[in-house]
Formats: C-alpha cells, structure tokens, sequence
C-alpha cells in the first residue's frame, strides 16, 4: 500500500509513488516512464543532476500543498471583490458612455470600460478558466460555467490555452502559442520572407489581439496542413461567430443606440476600451513567453519527461514582470507567469506569496528566474521580433541567453553534493 | 410579445452574462440563477436545534407540503449542502427550516449556531415527496418533526383527522409550536425509555385505521415501519440520510466507478487515475494535459467519492450542487459514479 502524505522537504530524493503514477498516466501513447530520462539536459540545467531536478520537482509540489491546503474565506473575498469591482466599473463605462457627447463623460466612460475589460479577461476570466476558483464549488465562478467578454468562445480558449500551450509551454511544434502562427519569435522556427515586415505584423496583431487570439482558437492550420476539414471546423467557426456577433452587437450597436444622440462617440468608446485591452493583453502575455532570456525546447523533450522536468521546463520558458500591486491585478498576476506557469490553478492572489519561495529555490539550485520591470521585458520582445525578421539569430538569441545564466552555479551544485554526501540519508 | 424583444434587447446588453449577474451586485437575491436567501431571523425551537427564518431571493420556485430543500453555506470558502425539511407554509411569506446541531456537522453547526440574520445561503430546488390522504397519524422523533411541521402548516391536511405523536428527550423541539398545530398532540418523554410501537394502542387505541408518517431517528422509523407492515396499516416514512458517504480511513481501496453517459464500468485501484481506468474499460472520455493542470477532464462526482492524487484529500458527492473533479488526479475512494 502506498502513502500518500509525502513529507518531501524532509527526504526530497523519494518521489511519492502516486506523482510516479501521475507521470505514467501523461504520456497518452507511451508505456510511461522506463527509467530516468536526460530530457533535462539543457545548457541552463547541465549543472543538475536527475536527483536534483527530482528534487525541485518535489520542493514546489511542497510550495503547492501548503497553498491550496490553505484555500479559505479571505481568498473566496477576494475574487468576489474583483468581480464586484470589475463590474461596477462596466456598469459606469457603460452609463458615462450614454452621455458620450460630453468629452469627460466620454474620457471617464472609455477609461472606465477598458479597465472593466481589461479585470474581466486577466484577472477574472483568464484565471475563472484556469479553474483557479473551481475548489469553492460556487456553480457562478467555475471553470466549467464561465464565459468572457472575448470573441473567442470559453470552450475554445480552454482547448488550446489551458491544454496545449499549459501542457506543452515552449514546445516547438507543440505549444501552437510560440509566434501565434504569425510572428517569428524563436531562432529554431524556419524563417519566411513575410518575417521581413513581422515588426508590423505585431503592432497590428497588437491592436486586433482578441480576433487574432479568436481565429488562432479556431486552429485553422489544422484545414490548411490536411489534418482537419472546413466541414470539421464549421461547428467551432459558428459557435465563434455567434458569439463574436453578440459582442459586436452589444458594444457597436445596442448601447451605442441607447446612448441615442450620442450613438458614434459612444460607438467609438467601446472601440477604444477593445483597443486598449487588446494593447495591454498583448503586451503581457508576450512579455510572459517572449523576452530573449526565456527558452525554447525541441519536441524529443517531451519523451518520458517527468513531472519534475516538466516543471524545470515552465520554469526556463516563463518569465515575469516586476511592479506594483496595481500592475500585478491589472495583468491577471500574469505578471507572476513563472508561477503561474508551474501551478496554472492555483488561485492568482496567491503567486505573489509563492514568488519569493520559487525564486529563492531557482537561486539555490542555479536556475535562471526570468523577471524585470516591463519596460525591459517588453522592450526584449520587441528586440527579438526585430532580430528574427531577417534569417538566422541563434547565435545572437543563444549568447543572450547564455548571458542571463546565474554565475556560481556550478559551485552551487558542487556544494549541495557535497553536503548531501555528508548528512547520510533517512532509510 | 413586447416582454419577450425588451428581455433579449436586455440580455444581449449584459452578454457575454446574464443580467442576472449584474443584479447580484446590488442584491445577491435579485439573482434567478443561482437562487439564494437571506436569513432574517433564528430561534433557537430545542436543546440544539435552532429555526431559521430565510427570505428568498428571486431564483426561489416555491414549494409544497412535506418537501424538503438544499442548503448551500461556504466554510473556509467552499461551497457546502445539506438538506432540510422546509417546515412553514407554501404561501408564507418566508421560508423556515429547522436545523439541529449533529456532533463533527460542520455544516449543521453553523447554522444552528454560529449563523446570524443577515448571512447568505445558496437555495437548491424543493424536492422530495411526503404526505397521505386520510386520517393520519404522524410519530415524530427530535427533529424528525419538521416534515410534520411542514405538512401541517401547508393547509395540505386541513379537515383531516391527525394525530401526532412527538418524541423527544426531557425538551421537545419546537416545544412551543405544537399547540397551534391543526392536530390531537400526544408528547412522549423519552427520557425513560424509546418511543415503542406498542405504546401506540394507549396513545392512539385507533391507531390502525390511519395511515403512519414516520419521521426520526433511523431506529424509530425502523421500528415503527416493521409494526405498520405487520399489521397490514398503510406507513410513510421520511429519513434523514447522512451526507458523508462511508470512506475508509487508511487511504480507501479503490472502487468500481460507473461513468453514467457513457455507460462504463471499471475497476479502479487506490492509485490509479479515473481517467485512466475508464480509458482501460473502453470510455471515450474528456482528456488534456493527464497532469492535473487543465481541468479539461473535469466531470462530476454524482455519488461515491474520489481521492485527490495531489492532495490526498477526499472529494465526496453531495446530494444539492455540483461536486466536480479531474478525472485524470482522482483515484476511486470507494465505489463512485462519475457524469461523464
């Protein structure tokens, strides 16, 4: 009989047999996991060895217990506030926007509104579906029950957010989110001549994000690489459609009519509160994968990955966004991606307590913790995006990458041998 | 006609949610889609048993005599249900329940404790069927008065010929309320001894030419449902089923799990995934990321409970409100049925 309450901080180098279990049950096709795998040799994890990764693995799934065993009260408070907060800010976008003839009505209503967006797909919607609040079992906030102010349907983010870019985060040619089909982000994809004007193609893909996040939902490469028909499609494209129409209606037609007199500018405020979450969701999420530091992997990696390499992996290719208490509610706590990365459904008030535990443990086993203000994460982007526009770039990308290693981690390794050597095993 | 355009005009201004959600901002009540109520009042009816007095919200649908409803209360923010019987008329203005505090009853010792007007619970539909024609007598035991209450309260028996027998230790719930009953009361002590099917022939000498509705301790409905069989006189009984289904403490055993769309039955051990048992038993089941991450496998937990593979912790069904788990991080705690 197995035991299930693992104590890992205490003798980290024994894996509970049901994570072993869990591990064997992923791989959908595969046999499981023979033996330990060496899918974690990367240059930035070449210094650790299978016992290490293992034990990282276990110190955060320590990390993970502690908070979810601590769900309570205050945390169920807090999502219900910000769902308050975001739709008292709708509901006063929305009524300031009925007057939007009058410029500050239509200044306070537009800023009004896109703050109410922006709450509603970060902080509310992306996480709602993460099943983050799924443990309250309020049928109202539920993963299952939820749908956002998006184009794309709730379903259809599910898909391929919550499964394929979560399972398979950085991944090339599994994780469909490096470069959204359109951009060149990564050295290792093939370059194109359309990658020439790929500058261009972000900064309208910015504007447009939420269409361009819809279509890309839809997965219609799918129709064009032969693996899926448009009569395959068609369900998922009308079940898009007819959402998308009900946003477009609400927002361009039915409160800009009842705004009467007022119909353009109150048209033309809620394009701007799209426009502007559009703007700000792009550059967080981009910001969470994109910066030169964070790495990419090749599929074989994948095979008989475990648990711990798996969370090594979310680890290298997330990267977060320092700031203010205000900047982290406003990304969704996004802006804690490596966190988030590594525990998607743990509740997002939450990684900033977790934050300081995961970088300190990255620290002591030499692992790079991708984090800076936005400015520099953003701004590493948008270097990037330029450089890959023309061909070639790994080496450039590799000696950036290089560079962001921590220094002493050798040492480090070398160390924490050594004293594991010295303090003899519990049997 | 014109109602109807004014809701949908109404309904695609709030979408992609439901005007509703919005009205819960002001008031939670005004919200149909999740019914909820407010308690307004308690009242403590018996030694550990405490009225409460709800004003219900939008959603509510409304009763009939005898039925019972779920009561949905957040501990530590989770979301919990546990049934009542609803014991104040279908037409009064608000809805009462009694609740008695049961020994380690989280939930029951709230309310009947710590509850205060002004808190909040989740409503579930009224369900269940209690009740008879003709002359009646009703034994009841504890708590097991309130589906009496409810009956006899509803008008649903006005003009019959009722008995009720109520028993109770020292103090009888909802002592003060018995007079005003349309009933003959007979009160039982039973401090000197249970409440026996042959104390009926004194109580009530006519006793077999009425129909029985039994409501209390599980070994009273017994008792008295046995004697009514053998006598050949017509017996309803209402029981309190417990909530926690039976988990064996040394980290279960495994199960069989029925996945009830599509039909499957598997074996499951301690260890292994829902998931991956239904899978092994031929179910064409939900699947993602097979790690715990993605809540696509999600499915409800209809009866049984399950075992969290992460956590350790026990997920059981409840009888009101969803209970919802990944198949691909539970393992079986028992037999378990899954919608799915």
């Amino acid at each position: 009989m197995t035991t299930l309450d693992h104590s890992p901080l205490t003798n980290p180098a024994v894996i509970p047999d049901h994570v072993t279990r869990i591990n064997e049950a992923k791989t959908p096709t595969g046999p499981g996991r023979p033996g330990a795998s060496t899918a974690h040799i990367t240059a930035s994890t070449a210094h650790l060895s299978v016992e290490d990764i293992e034990r990282i693995g276990a110190e955060l799934e320590a990390i993970r217990d502690e908070v979810m065993s601590s769900l309570g009260q205050a945390d169920a408070n807090y999502i219900r506030r910000v769902i308050r907060t975001q739709r008292g800010c709708e509901i006063a976008g929305r009524v300031l926007l009925l007057g939007a003839l009058f410029p500050p009505a239509f200044v306070l209503g537009t800023a009004s509104l896109a703050v109410a967006k922006i709450l509603e797909n970060m902080e509310i919607g992306h996480n709602v579906l993460h099943g983050q609040w799924d443990w309250m079992r309020d049928p109202e906030i539920h993963s299952t029950t939820w749908e956002w102010d998006h184009v794309s349907t709730a379903a259809g983010w599910q898909q391929t957010h919550n499964y394929l870019h979560h399972t398979y985060t950085n991944v090339q040619g599994k994780d469909r989110d490096i470069g959204y089909n359109v951009l060149r982000v990564d050295p290792d994809q093939p370059w194109q001549p359309i990658h020439l004007i790929q500058p261009l193609t972000n900064m309208g893909l910015a504007l447009i994000f939420e269409w361009g996040i819809g279509m890309f939902d839809l997965e219609l490469d799918d129709v064009a690489e032969g693996r899926a028909t448009w009569r395959d499609k068609m369900p998922e494209i009308k079940k898009m459609a007819r959402k998308a129409g009900k946003q477009l209606a609400k927002d361009y037609v039915v409160f800009p009519a009842l705004s009467g007199p007022s119909f353009v500018p109150a048209a033309v405020g809620a394009l701007l509160a799209n426009t502007i979450r559009n703007i700000w969701s792009h550059a967080v999420i981009f910001c969470g994968h994109f910066p030169v530091e964070v790495e990419t992997f090749d599929e074989e990696r994948l095979e008989n990955e475990t648990q711990a390499e798996w969370y090594v992996r979310q680890m290298l290719g997330s990267a977060n966004i320092e700031g203010s208490a205000l900047l982290h509610i406003m990304t969704g706590n996004l802006s804690h991606q490596i966190e988030h990365h590594v525990f998607p459904d743990m509740p997002s008030n939450r990684y900033s307590t977790i934050a300081p535990k995961v970088r300190d443990l990255c620290r002591r086993y030499g692992l790079p913790y991708h984090s800076g203000p936005m400015w520099k994460q953003y701004g590493g982007v948008l270097w990037k995006i330029a450089r890959l526009s023309v061909p070639g770039g790994h080496e450039t990308i590799e000696k950036r990458r290089r560079k962001a290693l921590p220094v002493g981690r050798k040492a480090a390794a070398t160390l924490r041998r050594l004293r594991d050597r010295a303090v003899p095993q519990a049997a | 006609m014109i109602a109807e355009v004014v809701a949908r005009a109404a309904r695609v201004l709030f979408t992609p949610l439901l005007p509703d959600d919005y009205l819960a901002v002001v008031d939670p009540l005004w919200s149909a889609r999740a019914p909820r109520g407010r308690i307004i009042a308690t009242r403590t009816v018996g030694p550990a048993t405490t009225e409460l007095t709800i004003r219900t919200g939008a959603g509510w649908r409304g009763h009939r005599p005898g039925q019972h409803v779920g009561l949905g209360v957040d501990l530590g923010g989770r979301r919990h249900w546990r049934t009542y019987s609803i014991t104040s008329a279908p037409d009064a203005e608000h809805l009462t329940v009694s609740v008695t505090a049961v020994p380690d009853g989280s939930v029951s010792v709230h309310l009947a404790r710590v509850a205060q007007a002004g808190e909040l619970v989740a409503l579930g539909p009224a369900g269940g069927e209690f009740g008879a024609e003709g002359p009646l007598l009703m034994i009841s035991g504890g708590s097991g008065i309130t589906p009496m209450l409810g009956l006899l309260r509803g008008g649903a028996l006005d003009g019959n010929d009722t008995v009720l027998v109520h028993s109770g230790r020292g103090g009888h719930v909802h002592a003060d309320d018995l007079d005003a009953l349309p009933a003959t009361v007979h009160r039982h002590d039973s401090t000197a001894g249970h409440l026996q099917p042959s104390d009926l022939d004194t109580l009530v000498p006519d006793w077999r030419a009425r129909t029985l509705l039994v409501c209390g301790p599980a070994g009273m409905i017994d008792a008295f449902s046995a004697s009514a069989d053998e006598a050949g006189v017509p017996c309803v009984v209402e029981r309190f089923v417990s909530p926690a289904p039976t988990v064996l403490d040394d980290g279960a055993t495994g199960g069989t799990v029925t996945f009830t769309t599509s039909g499957v039955v598997a074996e499951a051990d301690a260890v292994t995934p829902l998931l991956r048992a239904g899978e092994d038993a031929g179910a064409l089941l939900p699947s993602g990321c097979r790690m715990g991450i993605c809540h696509t496998c999600v499915g409800r937990l209809s009866a049984g409970a399950v075992r969290n593979l992460h956590t350790g912790e026990i997920e059981a069904a409840e009888a009101e409100g969803d209970v919802i788990v990944r198949t691909c991080v539970s393992a079986a705690a028992g037999d378990c049925r899954i919608d799915l």
